[in-house]
């Protein structure tokens, strides 16, 4: 089996004979390729459910091509993307201005368009939604707002009654997409906290006594369900499971005012107000968009990968993965997204990461 | 060998002061005197390299203001970062005008001319290489001592080389390459944002100061030293030669330079600080640096209003920055933003440097003090009014603000601070009015948001209707009329 660790640096002869190989091979008929190929990716265990659910179908219609996912988390995704030690890194996060000034060759594609909920453990009150705005919860995380009933919680709920019981906010101790997204709409809507802790997958959180870290998104549901009176932030593609345990979503209060539930409609009307503003390179914030609909907590799910790959066959497989998975007939059909809580890629956008993707081509390493 | 012009008057030159004979109009062979005294080449040369280091300033400052949202983003500065960061070129400015232009005193207006464009060079050559918020925030200070040096320096180098008539029009043309050079600056650099939209702009952008700036430092050595500071300091053959210099002419006038032999007490030939606050400077030092540092809370207290006439006048911006093609664009806006505000600054000045030798430094200035005033209390209208009738109250009190104070204050209290003062302490009493100006700038910069809260808008703006006509009372009280007024006399 051939695989595409970037450990295989040939000179120009070996390549130039490789290809003429590769070719006669190819000529000779398709079931020569078959297994061939193993693209890696590791990353993102917010996008992970959705690989589980793309690479079935993706190898079925594409023989030859084996996709390797693995579930670690975005800044692992990220890393192991600009070492070069997988072909697809995964994230909920772009990469930083110093990675991506750094390592031009890798770009960031977005492949689908997630969101994340603020999940809670409140006991008795399974049904009932909960309204939160953004200074809220960076109270609760600051450590200032510490009991349910906390007059800021009661003046956004009225009419439900608040246990006086103190929050338990659990974050996550990886390095981690979810943890951008949610720091990011701290930042954005609340001034204290751009001033103080600031985004990103790691960040100095404030000290707060009843904190909890867990690793991953299913380490963290895992706590959320087992703790009671705790609230965390989570993927959507864990919907179901957090409905399962018995846990809710709060409301959550965006730009205009309005509190919203991340639906496709209001999901769709924070990504469609920024349609326009995406940059070449995709690397955008979708956190906290304006529009009476849009709902705070989405962000563009990433394929980090670089353009610049040592084997052909493997620039052509990751092509015809990445323009697979951004098609509305292919990883973006509804039969995927719909089961994740995913929306696929407005046309803008797509179009923007078909772009980026077409240039993914066997280069020469400097 | 040079004709010579005026060898009839040969003996009427013995005794003269500097200033004298930079005034005296040259007389032909036949008896005919010019109308004026033209400049000379050499006058010209230090006009021309104090107006380009006062370019600079303002290309650079300006040029600040776009780079610092790139370079907040690189560094990862976060808000009380940013504070020290602005106040940083602040704190530059007010020691660099108090220490560093008092040594004008001391070491002569040529060196410190020299040596504070030596340090703006240095200091923006490190900046192209900072990599962190500490040697960010070190930069600027370097920078803001440069800066705060050139505000009395710039102004004694003209002051003492040019004639009196027109002292006016010189000092404030090249006060108003500031504002040129902060047009250019904003303009160049919105054309590095257009060719490198990335996070590198803000080097490239400061990039472009440096070969210029270097080649005035070299030409700033070729220029003669104040033969009034020479003179005040008791160097008279010294001086003479500086006179001789400075007034080369073809064919040559005067032919003989012969200045009067002055006493030079103790405290000119080695002033203390503290020689401002004694009985023969205290009026002058009230005047230079009380209108200065009211002027200047005005001034803040209209920037309140900035970001609605930029919004009304160019578009909001993003409502936060959700990437770099974000930071570009506001930078952008931001820097039409400046050049908007330059704008304003240049048109004030043009007509402060027409009117100044004309009606006057003093009533210019307390017109343009109740002309704030004004502008002040028109802008306050707006806060009962909604939509458009809002925005009309607020243009119009902005505008009048901004060319009541550039063509009164802003340009008198500079232009007066460095001739109100005997030249023997003229260094560090212009130094310190600029400094007293600044503590107040630094004060109110911190002051004024707590007080927005406490009192509200309105009486906020009310408080400074009444600070500006404190100003042009202080102005009145204290007045030193300077108009074509000799600097040897001042202080006499």
């Amino acid at each position: 089996m051939m695989t595409s660790r970037h450990t295989n640096r040939a000179a120009g002869h070996q390549w130039a004979a490789a290809s003429l190989l590769t070719i006669g091979l190819l000529a000779l008929g398709g079931a020569v390729q078959a297994a061939d190929l193993t693209v890696h990716e590791t990353g993102s265990t917010l996008l992970y459910p959705l690989f589980q659910l793309w690479i079935p179908a993706y190898e079925t219609a594409h023989p030859g091509v084996v996709i390797q996912a693995e579930a670690s988390n975005s800044g692992n995704g990220i890393e192991q993307a600009l070492a070069g030690h997988v072909d697809l890194g995964a994230s909920d996060a772009y990469m930083s201005d110093e990675q991506a000034e750094h390592n031009p060759d890798i770009v960031n594609i977005p492949i689908a368009i997630s969101a994340m909920t603020v999940t809670y453990n409140l006991p008795g009150s399974h049904g009932t939604d909960l309204r939160l705005d953004g200074p809220t919860l960076s109270g609760i995380y600051s450590g200032t707002i510490t009991y349910w009933d906390a007059p800021q919680i009661v003046a956004q709920n009225p009419g439900i009654h608040l246990p006086h019981q103190t929050i338990i906010p659990i974050r996550r101790g990886d390095p981690s997409g979810d943890t951008f997204i949610f720091t990011q709409f701290l930042d954005f809507s609340t001034p204290s906290w751009e001033n103080s802790v600031g985004y990103g997958s790691v960040v100095t959180w404030p000290s707060v006594a009843a904190e909890q870290t867990a690793e991953g998104n299913e380490g963290v549901l895992h706590l959320v369900a087992n703790t009671p009176y705790a609230i965390t932030y989570l993927g959507v593609s864990l919907h179901d499971e957090v409905a399962k345990a018995g846990l809710s979503d709060a409301l959550l209060k965006n730009q205009a005012g309005a509190y919203v539930q991340p639906t496709a409609e209001t999901v769709n009307a924070a990504a469609s107000g920024l349609d326009e503003r995406t940059p070449p390179d995709e690397r955008l914030s979708l956190v906290f968009a304006p529009g009476e609909k849009s709902y705070p907590l989405i962000a563009y799910e990433y394929a980090v990968v670089s353009v610049r790959q040592h084997e052909p066959q493997m620039a052509s497989a990751l092509r015809a993965f990445l323009l697979w998975s951004v098609s509305l007939d292919g990883g973006n059909a509804p039969k995927y997204l719909d089961a994740v809580g995913f929306i696929p890629l407005p046309d803008f956008i797509r179009a923007l990461s078909e772009k980026q993707t077409d240039r993914i081509r066997q280069q020469a390493t400097n | 060998m040079n004709e010579v012009l005026d060898a009839p008057r040969e003996a009427g030159n013995v005794g003269k002061s500097v200033q004298d004979y930079i005034d005296e109009l040259p007389v032909w062979p036949d008896g005919t005197m010019l109308k004026s005294a033209p400049m000379t080449a050499m006058q010209w040369r230090i006009w021309g390299l104090a107006a380009a280091g006062k370019f600079f300033e303002g290309f650079v400052v300006f040029m600040t203001g776009v780079a610092l949202p790139l370079i907040v983003r690189e560094f990862h500065i976060g808000s009380a970062e940013k504070g020290i960061v602005s106040a940083a070129s602040l704190a530059g400015i007010l020691f660099g005008a108090v220490l560093l232009g008092g040594l004008s005193d001391y070491f002569g207006r040529k060196r410190m001319f020299i040596a504070e464009m030596i340090i703006f060079c240095a200091f923006l050559s490190l900046l192209l290489v900072c990599t962190n918020f500490l040697s960010l925030a070190i930069c600027l200070f370097g920078l803001g001592m440069a800066l705060g040096c050139d505000y009395p320096t710039a102004h004694m180098i003209i002051s003492e080389s040019i004639p009196s008539s027109a002292r006016g029009k010189l000092v404030l043309g090249a006060f108003a390459f500031q504002a040129v050079g902060a047009l250019i600056g904003t303009g160049v650099g919105c054309l590095v944002l257009f060719l490198v939209p990335d996070l590198s702009a803000w080097r490239w952008m400061f990039a472009t100061a440096i070969v210029p700036a270097i080649l005035v430092t070299i030409g700033r050595f070729f220029i003669t030293e104040s033969p009034n500071w020479l003179s005040a300091r008791g160097h008279h053959e010294k001086a003479e030669v500086a006179v001789s210099k400075l007034l080369v002419r073809q064919p040559q006038y005067p032919s003989k330079i012969s200045l009067a032999r002055q006493t030079v007490d103790t405290v000119q030939a080695d002033p203390s600080f503290w020689t401002l606050f004694d009985r023969r400077n205290r009026r002058a030092t009230i005047f230079a640096s009380v209108p200065w540092f009211l002027q200047d809370l005005g001034t803040y207290g209209i920037g309140i209003f900035t970001p609605t006439i930029l919004a009304a006048a160019l578009g909001g911006g993003a409502d936060h920055i959700r990437s770099v093609s974000d930071l570009i664009a506001d930078g952008i806006l931001a820097a039409k933003g400046a050049a908007l505000i330059t704008f304003l600054l240049i048109v004030g000045i043009c007509f402060a440097v027409v009117l100044a030798d004309r009606l006057g430094r003093i009533r210019l200035q307390i017109g343009g003090f109740i002309g704030c005033a004004l502008g002040l209390l028109l802008a306050s209208f707006s806060i009962d009014f909604e939509g458009s009738t809002k925005i009309a109250f607020i243009f119009a009190g902005f505008m009048m603000f901004n060319f009541m104070t550039n063509i009164g204050p802003n340009a008198q209290t500079y232009l007066l601070a460095g001739e109100v003062f005997p030249t023997a302490v003229r260094g560090m009493g212009a130094g310190f009015a600029a400094a007293f100006a600044k503590i107040g700038a630094v004060a109110t910069a911190f002051l004024f948001p707590i007080l927005l809260v406490a009192i509200g808008t309105r009486a906020l703006l009310y408080g400074l209707v009444v600070t500006s006509i404190l100003g042009a009372i202080v102005t009145w009280l204290y007045r030193i009329e300077t108009t074509g007024v000799n600097l040897d006399r001042i202080g006499r």
